[in-house]
């Protein structure tokens, strides 16, 4: 007979609560609307106050059967979870299947200790197969029986402290994340959201007050002192929008720690909310060495995975790492994934594919400028960006590079980071050689490998290559 | 490397006379029931005429070159499949990698013995179009018995 165990009673609450946040605005229309017109000889307000303390009842009710009707068990090969009130669901996920369990909790749950786990298996929804709320001391036996087959909480807690490596973002490095990130413009972007708004609060005296203020400035002020304002106006909001970007990085990101334990790969961060992933290395895709334009002089690079049916945060790709300085990189390899320390040297695109490339793309933005410069008033200065674009496409053609060997192939290419992807021949789904009139007289050609992706498969390209590497990717 | 049907030439040519007519009565019925009376409007219709007209050129002249660029060949650790006239392309798959293979057959396929080949992996499908029957339901089975064998 299965062991049948309830999950924490803490979903009673968030239950009553997500029931409360749901039906809140319902509700108040509801009571704005009927308020005073049921008649007196109905019992008024009362019967309006006895309808409200009936809905709460039955939405407490409702907490507590839905707790109770929840049930899962777990043995040797898989769990079972078995939830519902009105229709009742039975599901079965075996070990086997799982390829990834997270644990996190948000700061309420973690005052009572709660924790959820979600599992997840290769199948194409978009959410958790399994997710229950469990004290925090269940949620661990229970996901690291999913990865090593069930034991017992004291093997488990043995095992767990013989093979650990470890990796950890400093504080510092998260500074530099925050500062180098994109969420800056983001903070830019909330502050003028922010002012917006702020325009519609504060009084209207107080408007005025300002505007007489701006007006003197304005008086004064001649065409210089205008524009040291305007900077300094804009450096003051990047500063703020600095600190926002930092603060939310280091909430983000807070102690991002990397653990090699056996064959699972287990990150954990956050400071409020506490995330945990664990991703069996087998289930790796490909690892990318993302190189930003402001981090690579500064040396920091970020390394992202691709795994399979692991899809629910953010398309399929895992960050393993946000942020590190380049000398980490091969005491990571060696540390972390050791599958993956391999030495490579790339082949780059050959000269004689320069004027190829750079002619089909030129092109492209050329009339892609003109179509600007005629429709947008003042568009012609878009013109000006055509040498930065030269020396941009010449840089992404000498970053492109192609390196195979027995075991992997590793592509270099650059959008706008430099990405180096290391991919398993074991994972390759596909090889493509794509070659148009042009680049056949010259015998050069693209190749675009694909990899098991969540739904479609993820594929990468290395761009003008020689032409006869086809056969011996394979 | 081997070919697909030569009646592949006059299938594609129907297909493309279909959809030419699509566009067509599209861009007709556009034609009467818009009133011309700003520019883009003019564009809609114009593009439609001309992408009609394009697809009917193709139709009619590009079947024969891509019938003889449409080659594939398959062993027991790859399927290759090359194609395209101006952008050719060259794929292999590692027969590791196969999952499964299925066939289809329409109403004009079946009127000349055709079937159309999908080879899915877990990273996308390709197709090898007009088989015949027997080559491709050949194909059908040699894979699976490969993919069969390697999941013992």
């Amino acid at each position: 007979m299965k062991d049948l165990k309830h999950p924490h009673k803490f979903i009673i609450f968030s239950e009553i609560f997500k029931a409360l946040k749901n039906s809140i605005v319902p509700l108040i229309i509801f009571l704005m609307s009927a308020g005073s017109k049921i008649l007196k000889n109905y019992g008024g307000n009362y019967t309006l106050i006895s309808l409200v303390i009936a809905f709460l009842v039955i939405i407490i009710v409702l907490a507590i059967v839905k707790w109770k009707k929840n049930v899962y068990s777990v043995d040797e090969e898989g769990i079972y979870i078995k939830y519902g009130v009105f229709e009742i669901h039975e599901r079965t996920v075996p070990f086997s299947q799982v390829q990834s369990a997270d644990i996190s909790s948000s700061l309420v749950q973690r005052l009572f200790n709660v924790y959820k786990l979600e599992i997840d298996t290769a199948g194409g929804d978009k959410k958790s197969e399994i997710s229950i709320l469990l004290s925090k001391e269940e949620a661990l036996i229970l996901k690291s029986s999913i990865f090593k087959g069930y034991r017992n909480k004291d093997e488990v807690e043995i095992t767990e402290e013989k093979d650990i490596k470890t990796f950890t973002s400093s504080l510092k490095d998260l500074f530099m994340l925050a500062t180098m990130s994109s969420r800056i413009l983001v903070g830019v972007s909330i502050i003028i959201a922010f002012y917006s708004k702020i325009e519609d609060i504060i009084p209207k005296e107080f408007k005025k007050r300002a505007e007489v203020f701006g007006e003197d400035v304005m008086k004064d002020a001649n065409g210089t002192s205008i524009i040291k304002f305007v900077v300094a106006l804009t450096f003051i909001m990047l500063f703020i929008s600095w600190i926002i970007s930092i603060i939310i990085t280091i909430i983000k990101y807070y102690n991002f720690t990397v653990i090699r334990e056996e064959d699972n790969i287990k990150l954990s961060y956050g400071l409020f909310d506490k995330k945990e992933v664990t991703i069996p290395v087998k289930r790796i895709q490909s690892l990318i060495i993302v190189e930003g334009v402001i981090k690579k002089p500064l040396g920091y690079f970020s390394l992202n995975v691709e795994t399979i049916g692991y899809g629910k945060d953010k398309g399929e790709s895992t960050m393993l790492c946000p942020i590190a300085r380049r000398k980490v990189l091969n005491k990571f390899f060696e540390d972390i994934l050791p599958e993956m320390n391999i030495t490579y040297d790339l082949m780059k695109s050959p000269r004689k594919a320069l004027k190829g490339f750079l002619s089909f793309r030129l092109f492209r933005d050329f009339i892609i400028i003109s179509i600007i410069a005629i429709f947008v008033p003042y568009g012609y200065y878009v013109y000006l960006l055509i040498p930065i674009l030269i020396i941009w496409r010449y840089i992404r053609f000498k970053d492109n590079g192609l390196y195979y060997s027995n075991d992997f192939v590793v592509i270099r290419y650059r959008k706008l980071a430099r990405k180096t992807v290391i991919i398993h021949k074991e994972c390759i789904q596909s090889i493509e050689k794509v070659q148009n009139v042009f680049q056949k007289r010259k015998a050069i050609a693209k190749y675009k490998v694909t990899i098991a992706g969540n739904t479609l498969g993820k594929s990468y390209k290395a761009l003008y290559m020689n032409e006869n590497h086809i056969e011996d990717i394979v | 490397m081997k070919k697909i049907s030569p009646h592949s030439r006059k299938l594609w040519t129907i297909d493309g006379l279909i959809t030419t007519g699509i566009f067509l009565a599209i861009a007709v019925v556009l034609n009467i029931f818009l009133d011309f009376n700003s520019l883009w409007k003019y564009v809609l219709v114009c593009s439609l005429y001309a992408l009609a007209l394009i697809i009917l050129i193709n139709s009619l002249f590009m079947p024969k070159y891509k019938y003889e660029k449409f080659k594939y060949e398959m062993d027991e650790e790859k399927i290759i499949i090359k194609y395209g006239v101006f952008t050719e392309k060259n794929i292999v798959i590692p027969m590791k990698r196969v999952q499964y293979v299925d066939t289809e057959q329409g109403i004009i396929l079946r009127k000349y013995k055709l079937i159309n080949l999908t080879v899915h992996t877990a990273g996308g499908h390709y197709e090898i179009p007009y088989l015949e029957s027997a080559v491709g339901n050949e194909i059908q089975l040699n894979i699976a018995k490969i993919v069969q064998e390697r999941s013992i």
